[in-house]
């Protein structure tokens, strides 16, 4: 399995930024990661090197709550930058939400691939990685 | 008795011995005769007396005298007869032609008596003019009555009035029992009708009306007094309907809070209908009047508590979402650490406890799982499709295949019907719970034995029925608590008491309702009632 450069997670939880980090590290899909506390935060990021696609990553992981700007937020300043992006990213709601609105908005939402529930699992986020390339 | 002629008193005489030339013959102008006819009215010197003009023997003079007086005596009694009916009765019909019938009836009579003194004095001028005078009044009669016929002939017999009034009585009997009716269920139904009329400026309101007015005639006598009987904002809308139905003929039904003559606010409904004379002017205005201040007000009650309801409904929802929100949040991390934990590096007392962290964990996920599983039916819409038991049943044994085997379970199905319109995970899911709880229920001793039936109850209802032969449930004892959740009646190791919970929320969502029969040792029967909506 190739491993992609960047991958991105987008979360205020510092215990499951703890955990995720391992996770990745266990799964072994990327060479670097970076993480965000909330939708601004990212989205400053994204509007710096919306040009720069070396610093862009190819998987976004997004939490739906957090402070400041949320995960719909941020997709809704995602999409706007989103023609600037040289390179395809692929952005994956992750949440523990188990709401059915949450997931029927997902599913509606631009950019959007899926609603994938909290915890993440080392397998899924292989398949994740996996899918990208075909 | 035939007169004896004084002697040597000179008296015309006529018959067949009459051999005299008569007067008649002499020939004059027709002025003269008419001169002569009424100076000489009275004179009988120009002709005997008839009882010496030919021969009559003393019968017949008799006859024809006492015949003529007679017919004058009944010719003047009848009319005098006539006479009194005509005052009397006011109603009497054609009274005019009446009046002709005694004048023509007197003249007649009048004939028959100058006829009859003839006899002794000749006066056969008077007769003539008398008799000219009976033909006048006769001819008149003729033409009158000839007048009057087709209205005549238009008026009703006796019996058809006879008719006429039976009916009429019967269509009074029928108006008052259905006004008896209407005003009773006016009364009781608080309904009351006023008109008011725009000409004359008067009002008129039925009694039930004043009663839910709390009044007494008089006290409204303009169409802009009913206004000021609202309260604001609603005498604002009235002024404006009756605004519109002056100017536009529109009328208006409305809802309006009033304050009655009694000081008493009370609701109402308040409806009018303008109605227009053939130029367009504006002639009543009629309406009802209706008493719902009960209805009203448990009705805004209502409402008012069904807000509530919903408001409050909204935010637990909106609790529940976050709090199971929040807190898989942490159980999910709770659970990761644990994973990530190595537990070589712990001793012994240290591990045990980790062992039981590790057990709280996934307890705490369950948990967390069925909430979000009854969260979702309670919330979420599920569409219905056409299932066939035979399948689904098929379907969910395959599943607990290898628990069946294990309890030695043997399957009947009696499915009278085989389709219905539900949710298939629900369809699934109830069987699957109730074989499952069958399993885990089933005496020790002997092995599971469960039927499955479908059938149409009497009013045509969709019956699904499971029954086992398992350890049972004293419903004395737990009754319908059965069905609530986190209640088990058993000490059983797999016992979640989420199941019938499931299931109860369901068949509830979908309209239908579960029953349960049993008593311990003696196996339980599930009966569900399906509620097949269009």
């Amino acid at each position: 399995m190739k491993k992609i450069d960047l991958l991105c997670v987008i979360d205020d939880d510092p215990i499951y930024t703890f955990l995720i980090k391992r996770i990745i590290d266990e799964a072994e899909v990327s060479l670097k990661s970076i993480f965000f506390k909330n939708g601004r935060e990212a989205l400053n990021y994204f509007t710096e090197h919306k040009d720069n696609s070396e610093k862009l990553p190819q998987l976004v992981l997004v939490d739906i709550n957090m402070p400041i700007l949320d995960g719909w937020q941020f997709m809704d300043g995602f999409a706007t930058l989103a023609t600037s992006f040289r390179n395809n990213i692929a952005v994956y709601i992750s949440s523990s939400s188990t709401d059915e609105d949450d997931f029927q908005r997902a599913s509606e939402t631009p950019h959007v691939l899926e609603l994938i529930p909290k915890p993440i699992s080392s397998e899924r986020l292989r398949e994740l990685v996996v899918k990208l390339e075909s | 008795m035939k007169p004896t002629p004084a002697p040597g008193a000179s008296i015309a005489e006529c018959g067949m011995a009459c051999k005299t030339i008569h007067k008649h013959q002499q020939q004059s102008g027709l002025s003269d005769q008419v001169f002569t006819f009424f100076s000489e009215l009275f004179n009988t010197n120009d002709w005997p007396p008839r009882w010496y003009c030919g021969t009559w023997s003393d019968f017949h003079g008799w006859l024809y005298i006492a015949s003529d007086f007679l017919t004058w005596a009944a010719y003047f009694l009848i009319p005098v007869l006539l006479v009194r009916m005509i005052i009397k009765r006011k109603d009497f019909p054609f009274p005019k032609i009446a009046w002709l019938f005694v004048a023509f009836i007197v003249l007649c009579g009048t004939t028959h008596f100058i006829d009859a003194i003839i006899f002794w004095w000749p006066l056969y001028r008077l007769s003539a003019l008398i008799r000219f005078l009976t033909a006048v009044v006769s001819m008149v009669t003729v033409y009158a009555l000839h007048k009057i016929l087709p209205s005549v002939l238009q008026l009703r017999s006796v019996k058809e009035l006879e008719h006429e009034i039976r009916e009429r009585r019967l269509v009074e009997e029928k108006l008052a029992a259905s006004e008896f009716l209407l005003s009773e269920a006016g009364h009781v139904g608080r309904v009351g009708g006023w008109e008011f009329d725009n000409i004359s400026n008067r009002f008129e309101w039925s009694k039930t009306a004043y009663e839910i007015l709390e009044s007494e005639a008089g006290q409204i006598d303009e169409m802009d007094d009913t206004v000021s009987l609202f309260i604001e904002p609603h005498r604002e809308i009235m002024k404006q309907s009756l605004t519109n139905a002056y100017e536009q003929g529109i009328g208006w039904d409305l809802e309006l809070q009033m304050i009655t003559f009694k000081n008493q606010k009370k609701w109402v409904r308040y409806y009018g209908k303008p109605l227009f004379d053939q130029n367009g002017k504006l002639i009543k205005i009629r309406g009802v009047l209706m008493d719902i201040d009960k209805y009203k007000i448990n009705e805004l009650d209502l409402s008012k508590s069904v807000d509530t309801m919903a408001r409050q409904n909204n935010q637990l929802k909106n609790f529940t979402h976050i709090l199971s929100h929040n807190l898989r949040n942490h159980a999910n991390n709770i659970s990761l650490l644990s994973n990530f934990m190595d537990e070589t590096t712990l001793d012994n007392n240290n591990s045990e406890i980790f062992q039981k962290i590790r057990t709280v964990s996934g307890g705490l996920n369950s948990t967390l799982d069925d909430l979000s599983s009854i969260l979702k039916i309670r919330d979420g819409y599920l569409p219905s499709e056409n299932l066939s038991f035979k399948e689904v049943t098929k379907k969910t044994l395959k599943v607990l295949e290898v628990a069946l085997n294990a309890s030695d379970a043997t399957v009947d199905m009696h499915f009278e019907f085989d389709t219905i319109l539900f949710p298939s995970v629900y369809l699934e899911s109830i069987i699957m719970n109730l074989m499952s709880n069958g399993i885990k229920y089933k005496q020790t001793d002997i092995p599971l034995h469960v039927t499955l039936k479908t059938y149409l109850n009497e009013d045509q209802t969709k019956i699904f029925e499971y029954s086992d032969n398992g350890i049972g449930i004293d419903l004395d004892l737990h009754g319908e608590k059965i069905f609530g959740l986190y209640k088990t009646f058993h000490a059983h190791k797999d016992a979640h008491g989420v199941g019938l919970f499931l299931i109860k929320n369901q068949i509830e969502s979908q309209g239908g309702k579960i029953e349960v029969i049993s008593k311990p040792n003696q196996g339980t029967t599930f009966k569900i009632t399906f509620n097949e909506k269009n």
